[in-house]
């Protein structure tokens, strides 16, 4: 607690509030347009952070992260197409509202929702965090070992559609880390007389090409969606508080759910949010009314997804293994400001940690 | 397609692991208990092995039924993009990126030459801006002019 007061005075300048207010806004207006995504938003934004200090960079970052999410609900609500992947699930109940009239209804239950799921995460954040970095400071080089294998054995896990390219693509992963000097000998390995290869290969140009230039190929291999124009009352309407009552235990399960997978290696929040929406439907006595434009299928999606940023947090400060794509990105801008994550991150720079938690909030 | 992607993989794996046994990587690791190639062919087998499987699996798939046009356009992308970064470091970013990016979008169905030939000049030139002005990462130049 005595990093809160030095932790506020890192938040409380005109470059990190500025920071976060564009980010907020790049995040929502990115996460909004289909096909680009949070990953997307940050890689845009991650130049930008070059020439700025370590808080506003965090914290425009962390502004970036927590908005993309919220911004997919908005297309996946108004045209039926998820501004992000973790907003699929929003569609399956927030366009029915749409078309029914209530497009203005549906965007004000996803926003609180998303509200109540970010805010529920940090709690998990801040409290797990450090309980998780005291734990990581005993770990030896037999326990770091084991961490890498569990991380590694994630891929397998997320991977259930073919765990076969799954395994590769990690397997290719650990091979291009081969590429530079030796960490032991520093020999050089696999330069093939390529000057620039002979550093090795940075984390943000492959980061940046794996993720950004990944969706321009899909994209160029998918056919161009077909859609359908809603007529709906657009705008912005939040629900009244005696409305929530009947939805509190989804929006509590929903949050838990995505802060527990958000602190898995390797998961992502579209996981979260269809696990939490299936989880609903099959618990909720308005079960049957899912995929009509029930309201709680809109609030499961949107806790879950929103609840995974402070949950992916976790792994990636405490450990630094990246909770899911979104935070591998933000951990290449940790590395590049200075910032290590990981076991001593929490030692070394605390009242940076708390400003992180702070613009979270 | 689960089969292209096995059979390039499984040719790219072959051909590094035959690279580590290239002799200019013999007298490497000296006094060590394993040489620095030890681990990159491990990694290099299980590559190997995995896209086999892949390929295989492709082979025997039926057919995706993946159209043939999106098939072609996927490739003509991944081609473009390829050339456009190896011109960069030819000709420099923005003469690079122009006619790529018209191509691209031409490629990705566009039609109307006017939003393609405006947007294939605004786009690269302002990414040049705001990298080269305003936040001092410089891009590759052209061998002919200093600026760009």
């Amino acid at each position: 607690m005595e990093y809160l007061a030095p932790a506020f005075s890192l938040l409380a300048t005109p470059a990190t509030l500025i920071a976060v207010l564009i980010g907020t806004v790049v995040g929502i207006v990115v996460g909004a347009l289909p096909g680009l995504g949070t990953v997307v938003a940050l890689t845009v934004c991650l130049p930008f952070t070059f020439s700025m200090g370590q808080a506003p960079s965090i914290a425009l970052l962390l502004a970036v992260y927590c908005s993309s999410v919220y911004g997919g609900s908005i297309s996946a609500i108004l045209i039926n197409t998820p501004g992000t992947p973790q907003s699929a699930a929003t569609c399956l109940d927030g366009y029915p509202m749409a078309v029914r009239g209530e497009a203005d209804l549906a965007l004000g239950w996803a926003t609180a929702a998303s509200v109540f799921g970010g805010l529920f995460s940090l709690v998990v954040l801040v409290l797990a965090a450090p309980q998780l970095a005291a734990v990581a400071l005993q770990f030896g080089p037999i326990e770091t070992f084991a961490l890498l294998v569990f991380s590694l054995t994630c891929i397998a896990w997320v991977s259930r559609e073919s765990v076969v390219k799954g395994l590769l693509a990690g397997t290719i992963g650990l091979f291009l880390a081969a590429v530079g000097p030796d960490p032991m000998s520093g020999d050089i390995r696999f330069d093939f007389g390529i000057f620039q290869l002979s550093a090795g290969l940075q984390l943000i140009p492959v980061l940046v090409g794996l993720f950004a230039l990944a969706e321009v190929f899909v994209r160029a291999a998918e056919p161009a969606p077909e859609g359908e124009a809603v007529v709906a009352r657009v705008g912005f309407r939040l629900p009244p508080l005696r409305a929530w009552r009947p939805y509190l235990k989804t929006l509590l399960r929903s949050s838990g759910i995505g802060s527990f997978i958000g602190v898995l290696p390797g998961t992502g929040a579209a996981v979260a949010a269809f696990i939490s929406y299936a989880e609903a439907k099959r618990s909720s006595p308005r079960g049957a009314a899912f995929g009509t434009g029930e309201p709680e299928g809109v609030i499961a999606s949107e806790a879950a997804n929103n609840a995974v940023t402070g949950g992916a947090l976790v792994p990636t400060l405490a450990l630094g293994i990246p909770g899911d794509a979104a935070t591998a990105v933000m951990m290449g801008t940790l590395l590049l400001q200075g910032i290590t994550p990981g076991v001593r991150l929490f030692v070394d720079n605390p009242d940076l940690v708390y400003a992180a938690f702070l613009s979270l909030l | 397609m689960d089969a292209v992607y096995g059979g390039v993989l499984l040719l790219v794996g072959a051909l590094l692991m035959l690279s580590t046994f290239d002799p200019r990587y013999q007298g490497f690791g000296i006094g060590s208990d394993v040489s620095p190639m030890f681990f990159p062919r491990i990694l290099l087998c299980l590559w190997l092995t995995l896209s086999t499987v892949i390929l295989v699996r492709g082979l025997r798939a039926p057919a995706d039924g993946w159209p043939r046009q999106m098939k072609a356009r996927a490739a003509g992308v991944i081609v473009a993009v390829l050339a456009c970064t190896w011109a960069m470091t030819v000709v420099g970013f923005l003469l690079a990126m122009i006619p790529c990016f018209m191509i691209v979008s031409v490629l990705l169905g566009y039609r109307r030459p006017l939003p393609i030939l405006a947007l294939g000049l605004l786009v690269p030139i302002l990414t040049w801006f705001v990298f080269t002005t305003i936040i001092e990462v410089f891009l590759p130049t052209s061998p002919w002019f200093d600026l760009i």
